[in-house]
This record gives C-alpha cells, structure tokens and sequence, in this order.
C-alpha cells in the first residue's frame, strides 16, 4: 500500500543538494558572516576601549602625580622664600640696631666732649669772674700766674662741685 | 480550546452519518487514504519527461525560497534594522544550536541543517498556500532521511576515520553493537516514517474535519495541524538528526 517513488526520491535528493547550495550562498553564509564580522568589531570595539581606560588611568595617574610634585615644589619654594625674607629681615633689623646703637654711642661721645669743653669754658670764665671780683675786692691786681693757678685749682676742686650739678 | 469531548463527539457524528448513509462518508474517506497513500501524481514537464507532482512543489518551493532569501538579506546593515533583526535572530539561533549539539566542527554541517530546517517547514506550510505538502510523499520524506543517514555515518567515518569509526559502533560497549548496526536503518526509517506519517495523518484528518464541517470548524483545526504540528516536525527532525550527528563526531574525551 506504501509506495515510494524512485524517480521521486533521486529528484528529491538533487533538489535538496541545489536548495542547500542556494540557501548556504543566499541566506545562511550572508547572515552568518554579518552576525559573526558584528561579534569581531565588538569584541575588537571592546578590547581597545578598555586599552583607552588603562590608558587614560595612565594619563590620569602620572596627571596627578605631576600635580601633587608641583604642589609640593610650590611650597618648598614658598617656604624658602618665607625663609629668605625672615633672614633678611632679622639682618635688616640687626644692623639697623647696630647702626642706631653706634649713632647713640657717637652722640653721646660727642655730647660729653661738649660739655666737658663746656665745663672747661665755664671754669676758665668763672675762674676770671672770681679773680675780678677778688682783685676788686683787694684792690689789686691779681695778675701773677701763681694766683691765677690757685684760683683754678680751688674753683675745680669744692665750689664747683654744686654748680657742676646745675650745669 | 478543542476539548477531548468535542473531538469524541465529531467521531460519533461520522459514524452516525455514516450509518444513516449506508457509508457514503466512510467510503469517501477511504478513497482519500488511499489517494494519498498512493504517493503523489505525476506531472508533466514541458512534455519531455514527467515528474511526481511534490518534486514540482518543491521547485517551486525552492524558487520562493530562493527569492525569499534575496529579498530578505539584500542591503544588510552593520547596524541591522527591524527585519535584519529578525533575519539575524534566527539564524543565529540556528547557528547557535548546530556549535551546542555539533561541538567544533559545527560549520561544516550548519548548511545542511539549516537547509533541512526550512524546507521542510516550508514544505510542511506549503498547503496553506495552495500546494500540496511535498512532505506527504514518501519519497521526499526517504530522501530527507537518506540524506541524514549518508551526513551522520559519513561525518563519523570522516572524523574518526575508518578504524575510528567502525570503533563507534561498538561503544559505550561492545554488547551494543548489533543495536548500533541495527540503529543505521531504524533512524532513518524512523526519521522519514514519522516525517511522512505526521504529515500525512494531519492531510487525513483535515480531510475529515472538512467533509464534516465544511466553514469555520476547519480553520481552528488547521491551526494545530498544518501549523504547529509542521512546525513540530521539523524541529523534531532537525533535532534528531543535529543529535544524532553530534554523538557520532563527538570527541574523545
């Protein structure tokens, strides 16, 4: 009752093999090669993205390294400068002492050597005031050096000793 | 949705009538069994030479198909749009299957498989359009699994070579050998009987369903037999047949 056909089933498998040659050129091998060249470039795509992350965590750490040397050379050379300034300063300040120091010194030096000249001065005047007056007094001239030494003598050593005060 | 009892009270139907009758129905029905049984009329080409009638459905299922396929990839895309998509989705599906049941060499025989796969759901479909199913004739059905068998023990003897592959048929054990040599004609047989008998029953039984409701009743049932049960078949056959072919090359472990 089951019948095969003999001519049916050789048409059958040369018409297979054609549909397959077909089918393989036309349909299976153009989509394939479309899905699997797609899977390359995103397997390609992906790889050299994350060769840029690494690259870019490179570019970021060398980035910031760089930064933080110059952070820390920017405050070394504030700290110098900060440094320099205060030694500068303290230098500045000293030989300014210094120097007002040897001006009071001098000063003081030469205010002595004034009064001292001064004292001098009023000495000689009192002296010649005093021999006046005692000339007018004795009604004689005091002219003999041995008076006048001994006039000077006495004015230097008591009667001068309240007036130096007033002077 | 087609309950048991629905289906039970269609078979009482026929066989009232058929008593009421005097098997007017039943006669017809023979007379379609046996009309398809008989293999499929021949056709004549041009007047030269005549071929069966599904070797003529299945030329004008390789033309559509054919045509189908260079319509469908034509301007493909690096960035697929909604029918690339689909197209893309489905093969590689396809090829996706062949590299888990084939392993390595799954490229070599993806074509085949492939072409198996859509000419039979074609074949399978093909009344929906008129034509009639080449799969119902046993010829085609044999040649499909001729075809298989001469792929699967070929591919063995290709990849293991002859000594290889004369080994395979006596593993696991060497008690399975005379199933193993038995299993040469059986898969086949019954790779193309159930291709064939599948087809065939649902023909039968559409047959049936439109001489006893002629509107509406036909259309549910063709869902379920010209439809899923063609669907069905074919990845039943492509499966076994990628099974079959993966455990003859598989490798050694």
């Amino acid at each position: 009752m089951l019948h095969i056909g003999w001519s049916g089933l050789l048409w059958t498998v040369i018409n297979l093999l054609v549909l397959c040659l077909l089918l393989k050129k036309f349909l299976w091998q153009p989509v394939t090669d479309k899905i699997e060249s797609r899977q390359k470039e995103i397997r390609q795509n992906l790889a050299v993205a994350e060769e840029q992350r690494i690259q870019a965590a490179k570019v970021k750490a060398d980035y910031d390294a760089r930064l933080a040397q110059a952070e820390r050379e920017s405050q070394e050379l504030l700290r110098q400068a900060e440094d320099r300034g205060r030694r500068e300063y303290q230098a500045i300040l000293a030989s300014a002492r210094t120097a007002a120091e040897a001006l009071a010194g001098e000063t003081q030096r030469q205010l002595e050597g004034e009064r001292s000249a001064m004292l001098a001065a009023v000495r000689k005047e009192v002296a010649g005031l005093a021999m006046l007056a005692a000339s007018q007094v004795a009604g004689r001239q005091l002219g003999s050096g041995d008076d006048r030494a001994l006039l000077e003598e006495f004015l230097a050593e008591g009667t001068l000793a309240e007036t130096g005060g007033g002077l | 949705m087609f309950s048991y009892k629905s289906l039970s009270e269609a078979a009482a139907k026929v066989y009232d009538e058929s008593r009421r009758k005097g098997g007017g129905i039943l006669d017809k029905l023979k007379e379609v069994l046996a009309e398809s049984m008989a293999g499929t009329p021949a056709v004549s080409v041009f007047g030269l030479f005549s071929v069966p009638q599904s070797v003529v459905v299945t030329w004008i299922l390789m033309a559509l198909l054919t045509g189908a396929s260079l319509i469908l990839t034509r301007g493909m895309q690096r960035i697929p749009n909604g029918r690339q998509t689909l197209l893309e989705l489905g093969v590689g599906t396809f090829n996706h299957f062949c590299e888990e049941n084939l392993g390595r060499h799954w490229r070599v025989f993806a074509p085949w498989l492939f072409t198996v796969a859509v000419y039979i759901a074609a074949a399978n479909l093909s009344g929906l359009i008129g034509l009639a199913p080449p799969t119902r004739d046993l010829a085609v059905t044999a040649a499909l699994a001729l075809m298989s068998m001469l792929l699967i023990y070929g591919a063995q003897f290709r990849f293991r070579g002859l000594g290889g592959g004369l080994k395979k048929f006596a593993q696991p054990m060497p008690v399975l050998l005379p199933i193993n040599l038995m299993e040469v004609f059986i898969r086949p047989l019954s790779l193309c009987m159930r291709l064939f008998g599948n087809v065939l029953a649902a023909y039968v039984i559409m047959e049936m369903i439109k001489t006893l409701a002629p509107a509406v009743v036909p259309v549910a049932f063709s869902l379920y037999f010209d439809i899923f049960d063609g669907l069905i078949q074919t990845l039943v056959f492509v499966f076994l047949t990628a099974l079959f072919l993966g455990e003859s090359i598989e490798e050694e472990e």
